[in-house]
């Protein structure tokens, strides 16, 4: 008798949850669909931006004008937020909240507002303080804004939950650009994903198999509620202060998905941020797609 | 009797609003057959079994029409759109509104103070009821002791008693009585009615409707002894306020998609801000709970405007929105490549899925903005469709028993509604009251 099939998908971070999980039953589906709906619910209620009573929420309002103390959970999430940081050579950078949001509005923002964001902030202004597990923010105009990371967190904890519920075979994706293969496909080796064009969207430029493993795509621009390609400026450049602004999208494959997301955008804004040595020892591959004026989509295997 | 397609033909009378009306006809054909509905080109949703009305039927509808005051006015002017309808009298026991009643037949009509005199013409098929509520009850069940069909405005009565009363002379008599629930005919809700039956909203576990109005509800008075018989909805002799001019037609509705009748029922209300005399609440806000702990929050305001009315129908997979027509899934549409991998697994294809691109965000990040129902804007809030519909029935001599049913218990709920304010207590649905 095959395998079960089971797909189930819900709204979650600003996007859909997309699951397929190989062999369980209806009700089995429903019960872990739930449990994953109830995690990430959790992740959310302290990790959004997007949700005013939020823990980060609070923080981003308080943290300016007074030291707070902040939950475990919380804690260890910006504890590593600052070892990627360093990790990246400040490429990965969570606390320009307020420096994207400038670039989000109507109009392009004035020179002396960027100058003035890139200079107050970065991680280095957020002090992080271990015994009395607080956090204090050195300017008024840090906010810190996890985006991908959270989503890695999330992906990370919800394979954990599968697993212990005996799922060992499914594919989760996040948004379309968080991808986890847990085990393989029941018809073959692995979970293979193709990459698609930026704006040819039928082009697979390459295809990534996935074996426990996990994928994240950065790119500018968003997929937008048909699929197609929708420009933003929603990748900032740490150091200038301005939009990644070439139509372009980076891939990680590696074992552990936090470290795919930061690595996705830290690539994508400085393809030489980290070492090919360093770049190895944590993925397995990394490729990034790019895009000219006319619309020629390029492939570059950045690791292979 | 008339079959169907003679009835058919003999609506399809207007070639400027032929197409428009062509479609909404051709969908509710569709959605008959679906459901199981019963003769084809009806204006009726699922009505369960239509029952033959005693009488003969004849091609020319002649009908009376009792009470021409705004309401009465309002049915006349679509009853004079509909072709093989002669409105050959009317009645009302106000001058002014009788004057411009005969204005609208073209001087033709008969005009009656009593209804009781218009009841003896034996030359109409059946008569429109657009009276004040407190003489619904008597008036339909003469006419319909005096073998007239009855399209009666809602709601269909004052008190549990007279509605109970209405029903049993259909039953007595076996004529046509049909309420003005004019939502059940309206082709917008018809839909959103066979989408949740087909599961589209799962199980729905909630209802809440409102209707709100920042205004007094008042019309003009051209002398003082005229208020109590022009403002009959702000006194308790005469109307049971908002719950039965506004509730029972959204308590319509979540009844009909309940497939049941509230058990219990439990509010407030007040007087809180027309402090002019009236004495039904200008606010409710209630609790009706059915029996498998699904509720319908129904609040009514007369200081607000803002929210407008609306039913929002609230189900384990989606929510609907009636009165704009909107549908919300709980579920965001699956990522196209995702769709394509499980059809793949099932069929032994191992093959790329295409994904690895920018993140899918919704159009709207934070809002759910949700599809049409029914793609139609309609001009019509289902009041032209229903004169139809109770033309077709009287030329087909059929009754409704379901929509009977559907318009007593949402009535009856209506009034139960003010006595469980005026009580200050959950009360539970009199025995007495099932059918």
């Amino acid at each position: 008798m095959p395998d079960l099939v089971q797909y189930r998908n819900f709204f979650a971070m600003g996007t859909r949850l997309d699951l397929v999980m190989i062999g369980p039953d209806d009700k089995k589906a429903d019960r872990v669909i739930n449990m994953v709906k109830n995690l990430v619910e959790d992740i959310e209620n302290f990790l959004s931006i997007h949700r005013p009573g939020s823990e980060l929420s609070n923080l981003n309002s308080e943290a300016f004008k007074r030291e707070v103390v902040v939950s475990e959970d919380l804690f260890n999430l910006l504890k590593q937020c600052k070892y990627y940081y360093e990790f990246t050579g400040h490429w990965f950078d969570v606390s320009l909240a307020k420096l994207t949001r400038a670039w989000m509005g109507d109009t392009t923002p004035d020179r002396e507002v960027i100058d003035r964001l890139v200079s107050n902030t970065g991680y280095d202004k957020v002090e992080i303080d271990e015994g009395k597990m607080s956090v204090r923010y050195l300017t008024e105009d840090i906010g810190i804004d996890p985006g991908g990371f959270g989503k890695g967190v999330a992906v990370g904890r919800i394979r954990d939950l599968l697993l212990l519920e005996g799922i060992s075979n499914s594919l989760l994706s996040f948004g379309e650009s968080s991808v986890a293969g847990i085990g393989k496909h029941p018809h073959g080796p692995c979970w293979p994903v193709a990459v698609s064009g930026i704006f040819n969207k039928a082009l697979r430029l390459t295809t990534i198999e996935l074996t426990d493993s996990f994928m994240s795509t950065s790119g500018t621009g968003f997929k937008s509620g048909d699929g197609m390609f929708a420009p933003g400026n929603n990748i900032i450049d740490p150091f200038t202060g301005y939009p990644v602004d070439q139509p372009k999208t980076v891939t990680v494959v590696s074992d552990d998905p936090v470290v795919a997301e930061v690595l996705s955008t830290s690539l994508l804004i400085n393809r030489n941020c980290i070492d090919k040595k360093t770049l190895s020892e944590n993925c397995h591959r990394v490729v990034e797609v790019s895009c000219d004026g006319d619309r020629n989509e390029t492939i570059i295997e950045i690791l292979s | 009797m008339l079959g169907y397609c003679r009835v058919y033909i003999s609506l399809n009378y207007k070639q400027d609003q032929m197409d428009n009306r062509q479609t909404r006809r051709e969908f509710l054909q569709r959605a008959a057959i679906a459901t199981g509905g019963l003769f084809l080109g009806s204006h009726f949703p699922d009505l369960g079994s239509l029952t033959a009305a005693r009488g003969a039927s004849s091609d020319t509808v002649r009908l009376g029409i009792i009470g021409v005051g705004s309401r009465g006015q309002y049915l006349f002017m679509h009853l004079n759109r509909i072709p093989g309808v002669e409105v050959v009298a009317i009645c009302d026991d106000y001058e002014p509104n009788l004057k411009k009643g005969y204005q609208m037949s073209g001087e033709k009509a008969e005009q009656f103070e009593d209804y009781r005199a218009l009841l003896e013409k034996k030359d109409i098929d059946g008569v429109v009821i657009a009276t004040p509520l407190y003489l619904h009850s008597q008036m339909a069940v003469d006419a319909l002791h005096a073998d007239k069909h009855v399209l009666c405005e809602k709601a269909i009565a004052k008190t549990p008693e007279e509605a109970l009363a209405m029903y049993k002379a259909q039953l007595e008599t076996g004529k046509i009585l049909l309420i003005g629930h004019q939502r059940m005919f309206n082709p917008r809700y018809l839909k959103a009615f066979e989408m949740i039956k087909n599961g589209q909203l799962g199980d729905v576990t909630q209802i809440k409707a409102y209707w709100h109005r920042n205004s007094d509800w008042r019309r003009a008075v051209p002398s003082p002894e005229l208020e109590r018989k022009i403002n009959w909805r702000l006194y308790w002799d005469y109307s049971e306020g908002l719950m039965t001019e506004l509730g029972s037609h959204q308590i319509q509705i979540a009844n009909y998609i309940k497939k049941d009748f509230p058990r219990r029922i439990a509010g407030t209300g007040s007087i809180n801000w027309w402090h002019d005399g009236r004495e039904v609440f200008d606010n409710v806000n209630l609790v009706y709970e059915y029996p498998d702990g699904s509720t319908l929050i129904y609040d009514s305001m007369t200081s607000n405007a803002h929210y407008g009315f609306e039913e929002q129908i609230l189900g384990s997979k989606g929510t609907m929105e009636l009165e704009i027509g909107r549908i919300y899934s709980e579920n965001p549409p699956p990522a196209p490549g995702i769709r394509q991998l499980v059809n793949n697994i099932e069929h032994k294809i191992f093959d790329p899925l295409p994904l690895g691109g920018k993140s899918w965000i919704p159009e709207t990040a934070s809002k759910n903005s949700g599809e049409y129902i029914y793609g139609e804007d309609l001009k019509d809030d289902g009041t032209f469709l229903q004169m139809e519909g109770y033309i077709q029935m009287v030329r087909e001599n059929r009754h409704s028993d379901m929509l009977l049913r559907e318009a007593y218990y949402a009535s009856v709920a209506s009034v139960l509604g003010n006595e469980a304010i005026k009580r200050g207590e959950m009360i539970t649905w009199p025995e007495e009251f099932i059918l």
